[in-house]
């Protein structure tokens, strides 16, 4: 019989606990993602990236290999110093330097994944927030048995998930390819370090820019507002910064945008969490490493760095919370 | 025991009183909230799911502290907002499901669900469509799926028939009315009368924050001793003549009818003698029955003439 001609009638199952509400909207939120255009593209996008990585770290092993008999970089892979801003490829023993090598090849990785972050954050984070706004979800949400903490968790941790799909599982990919091309016991025990110094990062990153873009969401109920936002963010310092490399020679202007740029503290960060100096200093080569570690470049303003993370990390936070409690105040004024 | 208790709930806005110290005790049921714009409802209800917090009184609902146990309170109600409030890109089955499993529901718990709510409220064919294409009369009966779909004990219902055609909203109160006799309580927030006297077996009249009357709407309605209503047969004029001389107020026409106050309670004599006097034919006396929507502005405007500074005793009419 159709249930409506049987009435309503009362169900006997049992609810879990409140605390758990968070995995819905997690899953939730993965799958209306995912079924935006070209989610798949653009999170696939990460792999290419992880696949150039492992070749590098392919012809490092064949290098490896040929230290006892040091030969000239063939042409055709000269493309390795330019990615790793080495001066010369060293004619020694090369296994001694495998550490800062592979270092320097996830530190580039950053740079390359920090753009794919700006991509992923605008088309997924943009709305996430922003449409709930939009649309007033917001009271549908809170009459459920969820506070605005485990609302912020399920959407921070979508965003995280989306965020790591182009950065963690790329690096990862690199790694495992890495090891497995190369003297896999000998090569893991030089870089299990690495390993939980790229994961650990990856997910600060992710995390990180999670929290800029869902603050940036809550402020506006226009996606596009928010991606123009997300864009300005990121990329405005730095194109003023160069613009005024050329204008005006000298430190002042330069440092001041490097301080607040997202871009520059994540790059610092970057060398700071994967010890690119340490790794450098320590396979007794600093100066082959010449224009990409060991100048102390990165390691000097990291403290200052952490500071400015640390201190958008609080406000974007205060943002988040402020901006969804204030939907309460709106219901009760309708 | 009651479903909703408040003792002396006040909220502020600043220097705005929302609600002055309201103490209620509403016994399951299907309860209509009712009052002009600004009177506190909405207010009132997003104080109950703990939405914002109470300046000072105290509350429970189905047994649980309003402002300590607010989610235990959420798991049990459900809630019917005014505003569309959808999730964008989501289907109606995927939308029910979603609000399901946010109330704690397991996933394939949830789907059975939806998709039997939605059959409930007659959504069956439109299941699969995404819920910003409903027209105005079907995401009001989502917005009920959603709400139902935990099988709370308490539904609250902001202006739920708003914007509905009228086989709409005889649907929407049909299933309310259903949903009164499987034993879950509604509070009904409605602007629309009929739809809260059809529905409703009693309701609360707030204004201006505060409870101005509250009872069973049978008994707010009941037949007053003063007044009735007749029809004759025979000279209007005459009659209305006679009426005057002994003493009985003619407040009214009601179709073709006379609305009457007497001078003292159940003196229905002097509607007879005056008709004797007058020569017509009493065709029909009765005593006067007020519609809720008198029972309202009654109330309303009994407010609106007191003075600052009296206080304001709400009515209280059986429970």
């Amino acid at each position: 019989m159709p249930v409506r001609r049987r009435g309503y009638h009362r169900w006997k199952g049992k609810l879990s606990s409140a605390r758990w509400t968070w995995p819905a909207i997690l899953s939730n939120g993965l799958r209306l993602g995912m079924k935006q255009k070209g989610a798949s593209l653009l999170l696939w996008s990460g792999l290419p990236i992880a696949v150039v990585a492992g070749l590098l770290f392919y012809f490092m092993a064949v290098l490896e290999k040929q230290t006892a008999h040091p030969v000239q970089l063939p042409n055709e892979l000269r493309f390795i110093l330019w990615f790793l801003r080495m001066d010369r490829i060293p004619s020694l023993d090369i296994g001694k330097l495998i550490v800062p090598m592979w270092t320097l090849v996830f530190a580039r990785l950053f740079q390359l994944e920090l753009l794919l972050i700006l991509l992923v954050q605008s088309k997924f984070g943009a709305n996430q927030i922003a449409g709930d706004l939009r649309t007033d979800a917001l009271p549908i949400y809170f009459s459920k048995p969820i506070t605005v903490w485990t609302y912020l968790l399920g959407k921070w941790l979508i965003m995280m998930a989306f965020a790591s799909a182009v950065m963690l599982v790329p690096n990862l990919v690199a790694y495992v390819a890495g090891v497995l091309l190369s003297d896999t016991v000998t090569q893991f025990r030089a870089t299990a370090g690495l390993l939980a110094r790229i994961t650990a990062h990856s997910l600060l990153l992710a995390g990180l820019s999670s929290l800029i873009i869902l603050a940036l969401s809550s402020l506006t109920r226009d996606r596009r507002l928010v991606s123009v936002a997300w864009f300005a963010i990121a990329l405005l310092p730095i194109a003023i910064q160069a613009v005024l490399d050329d204008a005006v020679p000298g430190r002042y202007a330069t440092g001041l945008l490097g301080a607040v740029s997202l871009q520059r503290n994540f790059g610092r960060l970057t060398y700071w969490m994967l010890d690119v100096d340490g790794a450098v200093t320590s396979s007794g080569h600093a100066k082959l490493f010449g224009s990409a570690a060991g100048s102390g470049l990165y390691g000097a303003d990291l403290g200052y760095s952490v500071a400015v993370l640390a201190a958008i990390t609080a406000v974007c936070l205060l943002i988040c919370l402020k901006r969804v409690r204030r939907f309460q105040v709106a219901v009760a004024n309708a | 025991m009651p479903i909703i208790a408040l003792d002396q709930f006040t909220k502020r806005y600043g220097r705005i009183t929302a609600l002055d110290s309201v103490s209620l005790a509403i016994e399951p049921g299907v309860i209509g909230l009712l009052g002009p714009n600004g009177a506190g409802k909405s207010t009132l209800i997003s104080l109950l799911l703990g939405h914002t917090r109470i300046t000072s009184g105290s509350g429970t609902v189905l047994g649980h502290d309003i402002g300590r146990e607010q989610r235990s309170i959420r798991q049990q109600t459900g809630y019917v907002p005014e505003s569309e409030c959808f999730i964008p890109g989501m289907s109606g089955v995927g939308y029910v499901c979603y609000a399901g499993r946010l109330a704690g529901m397991s996933r394939s718990s949830a789907m059975q669900r939806a998709h039997e709510m939605l059959d409930l409220v007659e959504l069956e064919n439109e299941r699969y469509r995404p819920v910003e294409t409903y027209s105005a009369g079907m995401k009001q009966r989502v917005k009920l799926a959603q709400a139902l779909v935990h099988d709370p004990q308490l539904v609250f219902l902001d202006e739920p028939t708003n914007g509905m055609d009228p086989r709409g909203r005889r649907l929407m109160l049909d299933l309310m009315k259903g949903l009164g006799r499987r034993g879950v309580s509604l509070l009904l927030s409605s602007h629309l009368l009929p739809d809260v006297e059809q529905v409703c077996e009693s309701v609360i009249v707030l204004g201006r924050g505060r409870v101005l009357a509250e009872g069973l709407i049978e008994k707010m309605r009941r037949p007053s001793a003063r007044r009735c209503s007749v029809r004759i047969r025979g000279d209007a004029e005459r009659f209305r003549s006679s009426l005057s001389r002994v003493g009985v107020d003619v407040c009214g026409e009601d179709g073709g009818g006379l609305d009457l106050l007497l001078p003292d309670d159940g003196r229905h004599d002097l509607v007879v003698r005056a008709a004797v006097e007058a020569g017509v034919q009493l065709r029909e006396l009765r005593p006067h029955r007020s519609s809720l929507e008198q029972v309202f502005l009654q109330a309303i405007e009994s407010q609106q003439g007191m003075k600052l500074g009296q206080s304001a005793e709400p009515a209280r009419t059986g429970a």
